[in-house]
């Protein structure tokens, strides 16, 4: 056991930011959650959009619906990734590794979200949805104003869970060569060789912090009480 | 109306897709003159020749040479670590233009890749513990090999010395792990690569790098290409042939395998290897 | 760009196949081990015992925070340093890179298990585990015959979604060499180029798979809501009443 060898200032450097103060190149945690963030927004706009098709009654609204959420739920996230980085290039377009990695946990967790939106649209009572119809709202606008704001507290804790994930899911990059927290721990492993234990279980301490403090930072929004005195200074 | 959308969007298909076909039939040292970036698929976990360094900067033997390639063609290059379960697709998608990353010269790879003239010869030989007992390949009866799982040794062992088990790993630095922690008793391939590792493991007295009775086989290094692209494949082995006669290839060799690095190899150990060279 | 889905009758079809039948394997086994350490864990959190708790939060959380991939690549590397010799041994001879996986999902799944099997037996009401231990059943068949038959009704869908999540990661386990179905892949695009082919046919087996699981679920916690159904007419054996 030898936590001095892993502890250095260079390999914590690596692990944080990979080589971007040596030539240039990001990596490590920076571009896990440079990914995990950008593919979190996707994500929830997917799941959004998706999710009212989902609950709405139009067949051809629903329909495709499901079917892109059963696909996705269904199959494994790797081949996802796979799809995007190693398909497109037989048709001429070639997409990044981070590219293809955010593109692959976006459409993923779309589908995930899709249902807790389903599931935080169902919650909201039929009166109030009704009332608004009745005060002449059309279906969207009562969508947006009516439906998604009263549903987001509900979903708040659901989503967070399915953030978390996302985050894990990044892990997933190294497998296309991106320097990513898992790819520079990894390196270093291999470089250092007889420290694997130390090595990977600061890689756990990193993505075990990172998450806490995501699920921390939304149960800070769940209280609706300070969510007002943080946001709208009421 | 839809059919005048189908038809626009079926034509707008065809056009990119033949536009790709005309396309592919540039050359890639044309491309990356134009680019200005030569994208080479190198190791990065193989000590010497191709690896990281502390600060992440890439470095080796092949490195040197692949700098300097660049240098001579007035390009910059971009570096994809490559391993061998992957190194094939990633050319063949035009995500790198050469792979300079050990790759020995086979037949069989020589139908999915082109070579260039070989930039050093490298007999294969086994790493094994130093209380094994293991002299030879005779040795293996019975014992657990580790290798590479695209390595020319997976299918070259069991044809010398059937009663050993073969266990793949995704990388040599894995193999050389089992290797230490005892789930393999020998590691087969290129006597750099065992030399590079075993200098870079913590207890290199640990082990013992079988000389000429462990040697089972041999291989050329090549630069791999795509196929048919006689331009390139002429361009590099040109400059490969020009870095060994104005003497870069023995400044690299001597810094990091010969006698200014910690292996202290001579060419003797690479059954005095010389490349081709083509006279004017 | 020609594609050619007859070579999946060939060669690469016979190598998906093979990955199939490991991809089968490895779910099997982590899903057998993982429901022993969840059932485990799950029913000693919810008996309350206090000074397990801790460790018992500990590994729920741990598995919940940090990535299956990593914890695949944690086992691989130091298995050898944390096993006991005999064990490290038994797990190269059994196939290392496969024990080593099937040791990392059943440890990662076993803490989600754990929570599912706390949540159904949270479902019922703890006065029925009183009254059996009251009537002198002992801990173990109080649990048999009371509590868990009961708690089955909740367990069971819950219990699906983590089996295809398992199956899911099981395509995690081709980081450490394992050749299941996704490692195929690569195989195959690298040697016959046949990827596309090779990619489209694998998914379809993953969404099978998955789905045909999801579907044995859905049927199982049918046939039991059948049975609750109807047992309700007859006087339950314990009431809380």
């Amino acid at each position: 056991m030898s936590w001095e060898q892993v502890w250095t200032a260079a390999n914590w450097e690596r692990l944080l930011v990979g080589d971007l103060f040596n030539t240039g190149q990001p990596g490590g945690l920076l571009v896990t959650l440079e990914i995990g963030l950008a593919a979190i927004l996707a994500g929830t706009l997917i799941g959004a959009v998706l999710g009212v098709m989902r609950s709405s009654e139009r067949r051809w609204l629903w329909i495709p619906a499901i079917l892109y959420i059963q696909t996705f739920r269904n199959v494994p996230l790797l081949i996802l990734v796979f799809w995007a980085f190693f398909v497109p290039p037989m048709f001429g377009v070639e997409l990044s590794q981070f590219t293809s990695v955010m593109l692959a946990i976006s459409l993923f967790t779309g589908a995930y979200i899709a249902e807790i939106v389903r599931g935080g649209i169902r919650s909201i009572a039929p009166g109030h949805i009704e009332a608004a119809r009745a005060l002449g709202m059309g279906r969207l606008q009562v969508t947006m104003w009516i439906v998604i704001p009263q549903a987001f507290f509900s979903m708040l804790p659901a989503l967070a869970g399915r953030y978390v994930v996302s985050i894990k899911n990044t892990s997933l990059a190294f497998l296309i060569g991106l320097a990513d927290l898992t790819e520079i721990g990894k390196q270093i492993g291999a470089r250092l060789m007889t420290a694997p234990i130390e090595i990977y279980l600061t890689l756990f301490l990193i993505y075990f912090v990172v998450n806490r403090g995501i699920s921390a930072a939304t149960r800070l929004l769940e209280s609706r009480e300070r969510f007002n005195a943080l946001f709208l200074h009421v | 109306m839809k059919l005048n959308m189908r038809s626009m969007l079926c034509g707008l298909l065809v056009a990119t897709v033949s536009s790709i076909a005309v396309a592919q039939e540039k050359s890639m040292i044309d491309e990356v003159k134009e680019r200005g970036v030569l994208r080479a698929g190198v190791k990065n976990d193989a000590p010497h020749l191709g690896f990281t360094d502390e600060k992440g900067q890439y470095a080796g033997f092949e490195i040197d040479l692949l700098n300097d390639l660049a240098r001579r063609l007035g390009v910059k290059v971009e570096y994809t670590p490559v391993k061998a379960s992957n190194r094939v697709q990633l050319l063949q998608q035009k995500r790198i233009d050469i792979i300079f990353a050990t790759v020995s010269h086979y037949r069989s790879r020589d139908q999915v890749v082109d070579y260039t003239v070989a930039y050093l010869y490298t007999p294969q030989t086994l790493l094994v513990r130093k209380d094994s007992g293991i002299k030879s390949v005779a040795d293996l009866a019975n014992k657990r090999v580790g290798a590479d799982a695209a390595a020319g040794s997976v299918k070259k062992i069991p044809k010398m010395q059937p009663k050993a088990t073969i266990q793949t790993f995704q990388g040599w630095p894995e193999a050389f792990f089992a290797l230490e922690r005892g789930t393999v008793d020998a590691v087969a391939t290129d006597n750099i690569i065992l030399a590079g590792l075993r200098a870079a493991s913590p207890d290199p007295s640990k082990y013992v790098l079988l000389g000429s009775q462990g040697i089972f086989s041999g291989g050329y290094y090549g630069v791999a290409l795509r196929q048919n692209d006689s331009k390139s494949r002429d361009t590099l082995n040109f400059l490969l042939q020009d870095q060994w006669v104005d003497g870069t290839w023995q400044k690299a060799f001597d810094k990091w395998l010969g006698k200014d690095s910690e292996l202290k190899m001579t060419l003797e150990d690479f059954d005095n290897f010389k490349m081709e060279i083509w006279d004017n | 760009m020609n594609l050619d889905f007859s070579v999946l009758w060939g060669e690469p079809g016979r190598l998906i196949v093979q990955g199939l039948v490991m991809t089968l394997k490895l779910s099997a086994w982590s899903l057998l081990f993982a429901s022993i350490i969840g059932l485990f864990f799950g029913t000693v959190r919810w008996l309350g015992i206090r000074w397990l708790e801790p460790i018992c939060w500990f590994y729920v959380e741990f598995s919940r925070n940090t990535p299956p991939v990593v914890q695949i690549l944690f086992w691989y590397f130091s298995a050898s340093y944390i096993l006991p010799h005999w064990m490290f041994l038994e797990l190269r001879d059994f196939g290392y890179e496969f024990g080593a996986a099937v040791l990392a999902l059943s440890i990662y799944h076993g803490a989600f298990v754990a929570e599912v099997i706390r949540a159904g037996l949270n479902s019922i009401q703890k006065g029925q585990y009183e009254a059996s231990r009251a009537l002198g059943l002992g801990l173990t068949q109080s649990l048999r015959f009371v509590v868990l038959p009961q708690a089955t009704r909740v367990i069971v869908p819950l219990l699906t979604n983590e089996a295809t999540g398992l199956i899911k990661n099981t395509s995690l386990a081709m980081a450490i060499g394992v050749v299941e179905m996704t490692y195929q892949y690569k195989n195959i695009d690298n040697f016959m180029f046949r990827g596309v082919e090779a990619l489209t046919a694998i998914t379809v087996i993953y969404l099978v798979l998955c789905l045909a699981t999801s579907g044995v679920g859905a049927l199982l916690s049918w046939h039991l809501s059948k049975h609750a159904r109807g047992r309700a007419t007859r006087r339950p054996v314990l009431t809380s009443e």
